[in-house]
């Protein structure tokens, strides 16, 4: 090893195993949405440390968690047991709500803390059909929004991303890209009302986004924002 | 996944019964369960460093195999691995959600980052996997040490510094140089 030599850029394998924080990580996860070479990078990672799986010793799991699964609502959103012990939403999933292949679905927090206390919020926006799922981050400091990419929309229509607080109400928070992933910027009143819990939405619209400031066409993807 | 001795037919169960959980059938992810909750609760276990975090935890990781076994691709990444790498971000969330964890890991979980597989262990891993680990061998024992501890136990770069003893920026020196020597070799065997 060479003293003075610099360290070599290992950030993919870094943010795959979770040894990022703080700001290192929130622009990590920036990158893995900005930069598709970067996001298949970490993937890469993800599969050359999977054989580390091995390793870990079995303990065989309580009766218990099965009883419970095996109560399990037939629906596919069945929502988590409130008696589940989940502190507010944590941050590692975010990562793989980043990553085409670990997308999951976080549970709601119980908690719900200022959001300009939290840098990041994600949502992983399950599609309707449960054919795939787009991430969405926001970074709460700059109110930069971005969207991984989906091809929704047919040709001749747009996708348009809503958030859905407690009053039920859509409101709008922009038109997505056509191709590729999407950046927007969203005004202080929009981030203002942005906290853990609340319904991201994506419908499909007439090019251009909807005429009458709510939804007019169908729900294609949804998911709940919690702080990454 | 105790039930066989055939790593290829273990497998090829495990993606079935996964595959069919994506379809909705709830005796599948009963089957899921029974085939890897020994292997997700090792990991949750592992990381959380207590037993009630780690059933509530476990419970949440199948709650989450089921929302998403649609999306798994038989294709892309093993099984086992897809299930695993949910359990492990799980546990670190609740972990760093928590913002602390046990000074001490409990006993049950025993510090696999310092242990000598069994021959079954050794006999049961891939070619992938046995690449890998020869690779892991062949750094020189502090970034292999870093290396198996950031993914055993999930922790951040200052934590593993702390941990160590060591200062923050030689930390990171040592493992992006391990990794980097990892990558090459992982990739040009």
């Amino acid at each position: 090893m060479t003293p003075d030599a610099p360290d070599p850029d290992m950030t993919a394998a870094e943010l795959a195993l979770g040894l990022l924080d703080g700001e290192e990580r929130a622009a990590a996860l920036r990158r893995v949405l900005a930069d598709p070479a970067f996001a298949r990078e970490v993937e890469e990672w993800r599969q050359r440390l999977a054989g580390l799986f091995d390793d870990y010793p079995e303990v065989a799991a309580p009766e218990s968690v099965a009883a419970r699964l095996a109560q399990l609502d037939a629906r596919p959103a069945a929502p988590s047991r409130p008696g589940l012990r989940w502190p507010i939403a944590g941050v590692v999933t975010a990562i793989a709500a980043m990553l085409a292949l670990f997308l999951v679905v976080r549970p709601i927090p119980q908690a719900v803390t200022p959001p300009a206390a939290h840098r990041m919020m994600a949502a992983s926006l399950v599609m309707s059909d449960r054919s795939g799922a787009m991430p969405a981050i926001v970074d709460m400091t700059t109110g930069e929004m971005r969207v991984g990419e989906a091809a929704v929309a047919p040709a001749g229509k747009s996708a348009q991303l809503w958030m859905i607080g407690g009053d039920g109400v859509p409101k709008p928070m922009g038109v997505l890209a056509s191709a590729g992933p999407s950046r927007m910027t969203l005004a202080a009143g929009q981030r203002a009302a942005l906290k853990a819990g609340i319904t991201l939405a994506v419908s499909i619209e007439p090019l251009g986004g909807s005429p009458t400031g709510l939804p007019t066409g169908p729900v294609v993807a949804s998911g709940k924002l919690s702080i990454a | 996944m105790r039930q066989t001795t055939d790593p290829a037919a273990a497998r090829a169960r495990l993606t079935e019964a996964l595959v069919r959980t994506g379809a909705e059938d709830r005796a599948a992810l009963q089957d899921v369960y029974r085939l890897t909750s020994a292997k997700l609760f090792g990991i949750c276990l592992r990381i959380c460093g207590e037993r009630s975090a780690a059933e509530d935890v476990l419970h949440d990781v199948y709650l989450t195999i089921w929302k998403r076994a649609g999306a798994y691709e038989p294709g892309r990444a093993s099984p086992i691995s897809w299930l695993a790498t949910i359990a492990r971000n799980k546990a670190i969330d609740w972990v760093r959600a928590r913002g602390a964890r046990p000074a001490h890991p409990i006993e049950e979980a025993a510090m696999v980052a310092d242990a000598s597989p069994d021959q079954r262990e050794i006999a049961e891993r891939d070619e992938e996997s046995r690449r890998l680990h020869d690779c892991l061998d062949a750094l020189d024992e502090r970034s292999r040490d870093a290396i198996r501890t950031a993914f055993f136990d999930g922790v951040t770069y200052a934590e593993l510094a702390e941990r160590k003893n060591m200062p923050l920026g030689t930390m990171k020196s040592i493992v992006r140089r391990g990794l980097l020597q990892l990558k090459g070799c992982v990739d040009d065997a």
